[in-house]
């Protein structure tokens, strides 16, 4: 489903109607930038829901290794591996769907006092000093990946999962993934400053 | 002092000044630690790095965030808590000033059951506040309560709080929640003590239920329904806190029974339904997220940190204290209160704290005693305006006729039984050693 009014917006935020079906501020053709956008937070919705999912799988799988293990007294190396597997993607893909839901913690005593010109300019500074970490992160984790590949590292139990370089391959993808919602999020920032895109808002509505 | 002393200190406050100006707080340290480590250090420093991050996102401990957060969300969303408050406020009966204790015992164990404050205070302020503005509770008393109520839980196990500063003394989870079960409790009961006292003393200010309405529900049918709404969160509580402090389940595994549970419990209240699953998916990942980005974020301060050897800086301030390590406590937990108004939690326990405890487990101070104050702190710091968390959370949801004075008086009295209790717990260290101990952990 396609958001009428602004491209910009379309993934994720579909959820007002009247947005839906307003009809586009000008009639200039869909701007590069915005398409941009949409493509990259269609990237970051995904990995949302992969963590999502990874957390309902987490739930299950945790819970049938407890009751294997105090029913049944059988349990595997490899499904307990498993459980702490879930948890990286977990924790990494959701890091970028939450920034692009507004969910960032931060201190608002000041930020709220702030007119709507400053907490953008503090918005974009902020996204780009979080380019910046992302990059940094992306950067000392390659080698890091690298040597496990290198070493063939799996699990160092008998019947443990095997090919670990692939869980730690996790970290620059989430990272990289990081970036590009962070960049997402500067453009349109940035547009919203010119003018070009809808005010921010954040949406709460499942908090 | 060394020059990297300065750089650590600098550190320090641009972390601050970042945060305070409002740039997202996990954004706010990673940045203030890479530009202090690489000016203080250079590059080589944060190869290390990605095996701290690598460390934190596969910690088996942590895994149970995710889980007692879906546990939360879940009792939440599918409106089992909210049942849970009714019933408890027909049980309270003609008692004056029984409602607001109705909202202390309902703070406990949803407090328990989710361990998230945003998630209790809102959920608490929506469902009670209006009711008991309505039927002629001050209103000062009212938000008072459900702020100190919604915070409890994060005393009173199975608690994120206490699940994280396990982690960071090195402490079993098992432990910190045996200690913290007491001072949590008997925090319960001075709250309700104070209700009391308030109720005597302006009885039209804590109206209890009218009769024709009590009357207007039979025992039979209250004490079926109290069975049928209270019974399923608190066995489950039962369940999830028996098994950790019995030694039966890791906490981990723990958190996997409540959440399971959790899914259990709606499915048989016929709340369950695929709409409900995915939005209790989603908000746990957003809280998961929101959590685990500091975590990782706080490692690049801590690697810097350590990297400018902060830790001898932090051991000198506390070496020039007068009065030894009675005075470093009190000057840590004056200093944790006053980080409280500006900093989450999180933010504290893993920035903070790891400064602090090496000094004090140095000098022999019971690391489960520390913790358990620490915790109380914490909890208090949520309460303290203007900054705490827990007042802007009822701001939220308040009617517009409970105004941010309204709150803020509300809260004082039981800031004060905060304090009272941090000092009880301060010359009584028993209050939380004694438990663990007779358990035999």
């Amino acid at each position: 489903m396609r958001c009428v009014a602004c491209p910009m917006r379309c993934i994720a935020r579909h959820n007002t109607p009247a947005r839906m079906t307003a009809p586009r501020p000008s009639s200039a053709p869909v701007r590069l930038e915005h398409a941009l956008v949409s493509r990259l937070e269609a990237v970051t919705a995904l990995l949302g829901q992969v963590a999502a999912f990874a957390i309902f799988a987490l739930v299950l799988l945790v819970t049938t290794n407890v009751l294997l293990r105090y029913f049944f007294r059988t349990g595997s190396v490899w499904s307990q591996e498993l459980e702490w597997h879930l948890m990286a993607p977990i924790a990494l893909f959701a890091i970028p769907y939450t920034l692009m839901k507004g969910d960032a913690v931060r201190v608002d005593v000041l930020y709220e006092r702030f007119s709507g010109r400053t907490r953008l300019l503090l918005d974009i500074f902020a996204g780009i000093v979080g380019m910046a970490v992302a990059f940094l992160l992306l950067k000392y984790s390659i080698p890091y990946v690298e040597k496990s590949w290198m070493n063939g590292e799996g699990s160092p139990d008998p019947g443990g999962l095997p090919a670990r370089y692939l869980l730690k391959a996790i970290l620059p993808i989430g990272f990289a993934a990081l970036f590009c919602q962070q960049l997402a999020q500067v453009i349109t920032n940035c547009a919203r400053l010119s003018g070009t895109a809808y005010p921010a808002d954040t949406d709460k509505s499942d908090p | 002092m060394a020059e990297n002393e300065w750089l650590a200190i600098g550190m320090i406050v641009s972390f601050f000044l970042l945060t305070t100006i409002g740039v997202p707080v996990a954004i706010g340290i990673a940045l203030s630690g890479f530009i202090f480590g690489f000016l203080g250090f250079g590059e080589s420093l944060f190869n290390l790095l990605p095996h701290r991050i690598y460390g934190v996102v596969s910690n088996y401990t942590l895994m149970a965030i995710p889980l007692f957060v879906f546990m939360g969300v879940m009792l939440e969303k599918s409106k089992i808590a909210e049942e849970l408050i009714e019933v408890v406020g027909y049980l309270a009966g003609g008692l004056k000033g029984g409602m607001a204790m109705a909202i202390v015992v309902v703070g406990v164990v949803l407090g328990a059951s989710t361990g998230i404050v945003g998630a209790t205070v809102v959920t608490l302020g929506l469902l009670t506040l209006p009711v008991l503005v309505r039927r002629g509770y001050d209103k000062a008393l009212a938000a008072g309560c459900i702020c100190a109520s919604g915070t409890l839980g994060q005393i009173i196990p199975p608690s994120l709080v206490l699940i994280l500063l396990a982690d960071i003394t090195g402490q079993s989870v098992g432990t910190l929640f045996a200690a913290a079960m007491l001072p949590g409790l008997a925090l319960a009961a001075l709250y309700c003590l104070y209700i009391l006292g308030f109720a005597y003393a302006r009885p039209a200010s804590a109206p209890p239920v009218p009769l024709e309405e009590r009357s207007s529900v039979t025992g039979v049918a209250l004490a079926k329904k109290a069975v049928l709404v209270i019974g399923p969160p608190l066995a489950l509580v039962a369940t999830v806190l028996g098994t950790i402090i019995g030694g039966v389940a890791a906490p981990t595994e723990a958190a996997s029974m409540g959440a399971f549970g959790s899914l259990l419990v709606a499915l048989l209240n016929r709340r369950l339904t695929w709409p409900l699953l995915m939005a209790v998916l989603r908000g746990t990942t957003r809280i998961t997220a929101m959590i685990f980005f500091i975590l990782i974020a706080a490692q690049i301060f801590a690697l810097a940190f350590r990297g400018l050897q902060g830790e001898s800086l932090v051991h000198a301030m506390f070496e020039g204290l007068p009065g030894g390590v009675n005075a470093g406590l009190v000057f840590m937990m004056l200093l944790l209160f006053i980080l409280g108004f500006f900093l989450e939690w999180i933010e504290i326990s893993y920035i903070a704290l790891p400064l602090f405890f090496p000094y004090f487990a140095a000098a022999n101070v019971d690391p489960v005693w520390l913790a358990i104050l620490v915790a109380i702190n914490l909890q208090t710091s949520f309460l303290t305006p203007p900054f705490g968390w827990a007042l802007f959370f009822l701001k939220g949801v308040a009617p517009p006729e409970v105004t941010t004075l309204d709150i803020y008086r509300g809260v004082i009295p039981f800031i004060l039984i905060q304090v009272a209790m941090l000092a009880i717990l301060f010359a009584v260290p028993e209050l939380s050693l004694w438990l663990p101990e007779v358990i035999g952990w």
